[in-house]
């Protein structure tokens, strides 16, 4: 079952028209060093996306490619320029503790959609804002959290309260309702699935709240704003490494549950960079859900069924490290062909995962970053704003900055600028000792 | 869900067979046959399985469920069920990671096992004290101790780097043989003995068979009943420390669903929810049936979801055969 | 059952309801609620309370009828996702063969919907009768047989649809979903009138009273000739059929069909029939009292999100009422007995 495209929406026009605008940005500026990294790599993102489109010569890669019906996700899926213009360097970002996890966090877009401290809007109101999530024990979704709760308590007339719907959809839409019914001021929330979540996200707009979704998108076309991850450039950038240091092998792959936006959009990603470069080969494919043991169990599995693994593909921090625990278990870290280690690509920059790519274990990671809470919180007050008639709204995609990929040596790949792990500021998670 | 009346009747043909001694029940063998099946299929579709290696990869794999299903197989046999495994076994280790700091393997340890010890003394209670039927009871207790984790943890993980002695129980051997799986064939050992070769094992199949007759005959079925819950709360502990140890990884969201996991090994091995059926042995049979179905799957690029399917309907060859005889189940 | 119930008498309804703890403990959540926030008797807060009563409502119901004769369905949330799924599916097969296409832009349901939703229902009747085949006939018990449906149907929905979800949409939904009849939504009108139908059933016929025969001693009510193996059959296929009926309710409102929905949720249903006062053993227990315990449940969880509650302690104090609930009303029994 594929999604096709939604050739009659409006999101469909006008994404073609962002990927015309974005090739010829592009195309100017692939040798550009000085671009800002959001630009090279949406530049590069359309280059492979059009190259895919156009022939995937690698049998095994097209082949899995179409079977999870990619195509129709990446199509739908916008890449374009930052709101007002923003221009994001590494280093940009407030430094603060978490409220609930107490740790030192340094948030990159906390200058993007600005908001200063204090009392916002009507000050002599307050305002209700529900923040529904999934997840509080889940590392990257507390640090998501946390940003939001921040952002909150920078303005004392914002009220803010913060639910975690422990990845039931009924229930996350159960508590949008409720906060309909009680006529919030503002709502923004992280889906787990588009579905389910489309319903009740236009029940909120209908009764004329805004809201604004993190990260993964619902189903909903009314949805105020959505502010999106980087989901393409990381499977990009994962792509763009392993092309780089080297020319083929066997690939596993750990990946996300079936069906979800992250999963559909790096996966999709990678396969298009590696779709025309004929020495790789799909040998394993395996969805562990984000679940660490699975990871460990389907790598340890699939080193016992080959004994030729040149890289181990990991949608997220959690399979990156159910996978390494794997092959340390198996004492098969160097055992590609030819002795070579076997390289492991990872996303979500974890201080976990960053101490394993510092040490060499884990190969690059392309951060993933949870801290975008804040955006959302300010994008939904904005709203709230321009529907009181004080500011203008804030556009209905937002895009947050491409973010470079993490990798032991700095190097440059394409274009685009590696960082190293001591120069990563913005890795969320408790520090792994 | 023990009704007195309804064990008389099924007491005349079904398992009872025996054979000698060794008390083989013939679900015991039939287990037996599948793995021996699952085994030979798995060397021609692959000739590395049957492998030392691959075989301490698939023993490995199923160390944490099997320790909780010899609990669990203890509960059911006397006639009860323990829902809250999971529960224990993330609220236990939760607690012990409070003590990651102090540096001491053998502390973090203890209170792990010490808490589990407690909460499976306290579903005791709730079921044979209070009343309670075991059902309501474990799955109220994983509720709460699932939320305890999350409370007390404030929703973070913990990561044991720095004690090398907890790593050990994951990660060390001895004699080259991995600590998970010594301390698996330990538990096995131990749990066997208990059930098979003691007065309370005795105790236990007759508690679990027939209640009345049991307490008519003198024995203290709340005792016994007591005794293995708290046996299966140790057990879930114990397991959470293997699991949690193996991946340096502590962490309030851990072992979902495992109760499930788990209870599937249960009534695969032949224990039965009305009680006074169910061998460690077969327990031990059953999971490494899984196991070695799920490793072999995998090998095959065979997605989790179809692995659900096979796995239910193993689980459901399994069982039919030996259930004609019965004039009534629930 | 009460003393003239037993003795195949309609006891007085009206002041047995009037007694009920779970009618005051009802009426005190509306005061408490009712006092501390200005939205809990909105029309639109008491509307949301009841909608998210009826999907876990029906499958309470489903498995009161199962707890009756003494055996339990674990796979009643597998089966209500199950059966919207495989009803998509095969309605779009149906309509392949009649030369339409009913599956738009990949994954839109765009065929009949009174269509979809009879092979939902005849979906979860089928795997009721599976169920119940295989435990009155093959003789498997209850919690392995309906276990292994869990796995599988679990593992089979994510298979069928490759991880998307269906969409469901159009007027029939949405008015499924979304409209209200005197303050009163569709779904929880469904579900009221499914315990009616129940109700009448299990207490005004023959058919009826046989389901707690067979829960209170199985093996007398096999003595005397009464072909028990069929209730439990019917018994599972009820079950599947108000777990189909939840499918359709819940995924009406949420306009799709997802493969991890539900999750879980079967646990919530033992545990509200058992709050409702239905015995695990069989033989005890009454559908207006499993409503009742699924109307507070819904209320209780209602009330927590207007405070603003966090979800931990939100499920930490569950826990602890069922311990607490169950506790007092089996030392109760065990006095009782004495």
């Amino acid at each position: 079952m594929t999604l096709s495209k939604h050739a009659a929406s409006l999101r469909g026009i006008s994404r073609i028209a962002l990927i015309a605008g974005v090739l010829i940005t592009g195309a100017t500026t692939a040798h550009a060093a000085d671009e800002p990294v959001h630009t090279v790599l949406n530049g590069l993102i359309g280059n492979y996306a059009q190259a895919a489109r156009d022939s995937m010569t690698n049998e095994s890669v097209k082949e899995l490619f179409d079977k999870d019906g990619f195509r129709d996700y990446l199509d739908a899926y916008p890449v374009g320029e930052l709101a007002g213009g923003f221009v994001w360097e590494p280093g940009m970002g407030a430094t603060f503790t978490g409220p609930y996890s107490d740790l030192e966090i340094k948030a990159p877009f906390t200058d993007y959609l600005p908001l200063k401290e204090g009392p916002v809007l009507n000050p002599d109101k307050t305002y209700r804002i529900g923040f529904v999530f999934h997840g509080f024990n889940h590392p990257w979704l507390i640090s998501l959290a946390d940003t939001a709760a921040w952002e909150a308590a920078r303005h004392p007339n914002i009220d803010i309260e913060v639910i975690d719907a422990e990845f039931d959809d009924n229930r996350m839409g159960q508590v949008i309702d409720n906060w309909v019914a009680q006529q919030y001021d503002g709502i923004v929330l992280w889906p787990a699935r588009e579905a389910p979540m489309g319903p009740p996200v236009d029940r909120a707009i209908d009764a004329g709240i805004p809201v604004v979704s993190l990260d993964r998108r619902t189903s909903s076309q009314k949805i105020s704003s959505e502010v999106l991850g980087n989901f393409y450039a990381n499977g990009l950038q994962q792509g763009l490494y392993l092309k780089e240091i080297s020319d083929g092998g066997n690939v596993i792959f750990n990946r996300k549950d079936l069906g979800s936006t992250a999963d559909s959009i790096r996966t999709g990603a990678f396969l298009e960079v590696i779709g025309s470069e004929p020495g790789y080969e799909v040998t394993g494919n395996y969805h562990t859900k984000s679940q660490r043991t699975l990871a460990f169990q389907a790598t340890a599995d699939a080193l016992q069924a080959y004994d030729d693994i040149s890289v181990v593909y990991n949608t997220g921090g959690e399979e990156a490290m159910g996978s390494l625990d794997a092959i340390r278990e198996a004492n098969r870290l160097n055992s590609a062909p030819g002795g070579g280690k076997i390289i492991i690509l990872a996303n979500d920059d974890s201080k976990e995962v960053l101490k394993e790519v510092a040490s060499g274990n884990v190969d690059m990671v392309a951060p993933y970053t949870p801290l975008i809470g804040d955006v959302g919180i300010r994008a939904v007050i904005q709203h709230i704003g321009a529907k009181e008639g004080l500011n203008e709204a804030p556009p209905k995609l937002i895009m947050t900055p491409n973010l470079p990929m993490i990798t032991a040596k700095p190097m440059t790949i394409e274009g685009v600028k590696t960082v190293t792990p001591d120069n990563w500021l913005y890795a969320y998670g408790p520090a792994a000792k | 869900m023990s009704v007195a009346n309804e064990n008389l009747v099924s007491r005349s043909g079904g398992l009872g067979k025996t054979a000698g001694i060794w008390h083989l029940h013939s679900n015991t063998i039939n287990l037996l046959a599948l793995l021996l099946l699952l085994l030979i299929v798995g060397r021609i579709l692959s000739p590395t399985f049957l492998t030392a290696e691959n075989l301490k990869i698939v023993l490995l794999a199923i160390v944490g469920t099997s320790i909780i299903a010899f609990g669990m197989t203890m509960v059911v046999i006397s006639g009860e069920i323990d829902l809250s495994v999971a529960g224990i076994a993330v609220l236990s280790s939760i607690a012990g990671a409070m003590f990651l700091d102090t540096g001491s393997a053998f502390l973090v340890i203890s209170v792990t096992l010490a808490v589990g010890v407690v909460l499976g003394f306290l579903n005791g209670i709730l079921v044979v004290g209070i009343g309670i039927p075991s059902l309501i009871a474990t799955l109220a207790m994983l509720g709460v101790a699932r939320a305890l984790a999350n409370i007390t943890s404030s929703g973070k993980a913990f990561y044991p780097d720095d004690v090398a002695g907890y790593l050990w129980f994951g990660r060390g051997d001895i004699f080259n043989i991995p600590v998970p799986i010594v301390i698996l064939i330990v538990a096995a050992l131990l749990s066997i003995i208990l059930t098979k070769f003691t007065v309370f094992g005795r105790k236990l199949y007759a508690t679990g068979g027939n209640v009345a007759a049991a307490r008519l005959s003198g024995i203290r079925t709340w005792r016994v009943k007591i005794t293995v819950f708290t046996i299966c709360g140790l057990a879930a502990a114990m397991g959470g420390i293997l699991e949690s140890a193996r991946l340096s990884y502590i962490n309030p969201a851990a072992f979902p669903g495992m109760e499930l996991r788990v209870l599937a090994v249960t009534v695969l091995g032949g224990a039965a929810l009305i009680g006074g059926r169910g061998t460690i042995i077969g327990t031990v049979l059953a999971s490494m049936i899984i196991g070695v179905i799920n490793s072999l799957l995998n090998q095959m690029g065979i997605s989790i979801y179809v692995q659900q399917v096979v796995t239910a309907f193993i689980i459901l060859a399994v069982v039919l055969p030996g259930l004609k005889n019965r004039l009534v189940a629930k | 059952m009460t003393q003239m119930e037993l003795m195949g008498q309609k006891p007085r309804r009206i002041p047995a309801l009037l007694k009920d703890p779970l009618v005051w403990l009802i009426v005190a959540v509306i005061v408490v609620g009712a006092l501390t926030s200005p939205y809990f008797l909105t029309p639109l807060n008491l509307a949301n309370t009841m909608r998210n009563t009826a999907a876990i409502g029906l499958l309470s119901l489903g498995m009161t009828s199962v707890l009756l004769t003494g055996r339990i369905d674990l796979s009643v949330a597998a089966t209500m996702v199950f059966s919207v799924i495989l009803g998509v599916v095969v309605t779009v097969e149906i309509g392949a063969l009649l030369g339409e296409r009913w599956l738009v832009r990949g994954n839109q349901f765009a065929g009949p919907p009174l269509l979809v939703i009879a092979v939902t229902l005849a979906t979860g009747i089928i795997v009721g009768i599976l169920n119940g085949i295989g435990v009155a006939y093959l003789k498997v018990a209850s919690f392995i047989m309906t276990l292994v449906t869990l796995t599988a149907l679990r593992g089979w929905n994510y298979i069928l649809t490759n991880g998307h979800p269906y969409y469901l949409r159009g007027p029939t939904f949405d008015w499924i979903g979304d409209s209200v009849y005197f303050g009163f939504p569709t779904g929880f009108l469904i579900f009221i009138l499914v315990l009616v139908v129940l109700l009448v059933f299990l207490k005004g016929t023959v058919m009826g009273s046989r389901f707690y025969a067979i829960g209170g001693n199985e093996v007398a009510t096999v003595y005397t000739g009464i072909k028990t193996n069929r209730y439990v059959v019917l018994a599972f296929a009820i079950s599947g059929a108000c777990s189909a009926l939840a499918g359709v309710v819940l995924t009406s409102r949420l306009k799709s069909v997802d493969a991890p929905l539900g999750s879980g949720y079967e646990l919530t249903a033992i545990a509200i029939a058992v709050i409702g006062g239905v015995s695990l053993a069989g033989g005890i227990g009454s559908p207006v009292r499993t409503v009742l315990a699924a109307i507070l449940f819904a209320s209780v969880l209602n009330l927590f999100g207007i405070w603003g509650v966090s979800t931990w302690y939100q499920n930490l104090t569950i826990g602890l009422a069922l311990i607490l609930a169950v506790g007092i009303s089996s030392v109760r029994r065990r006095i009782l007995e004495r």
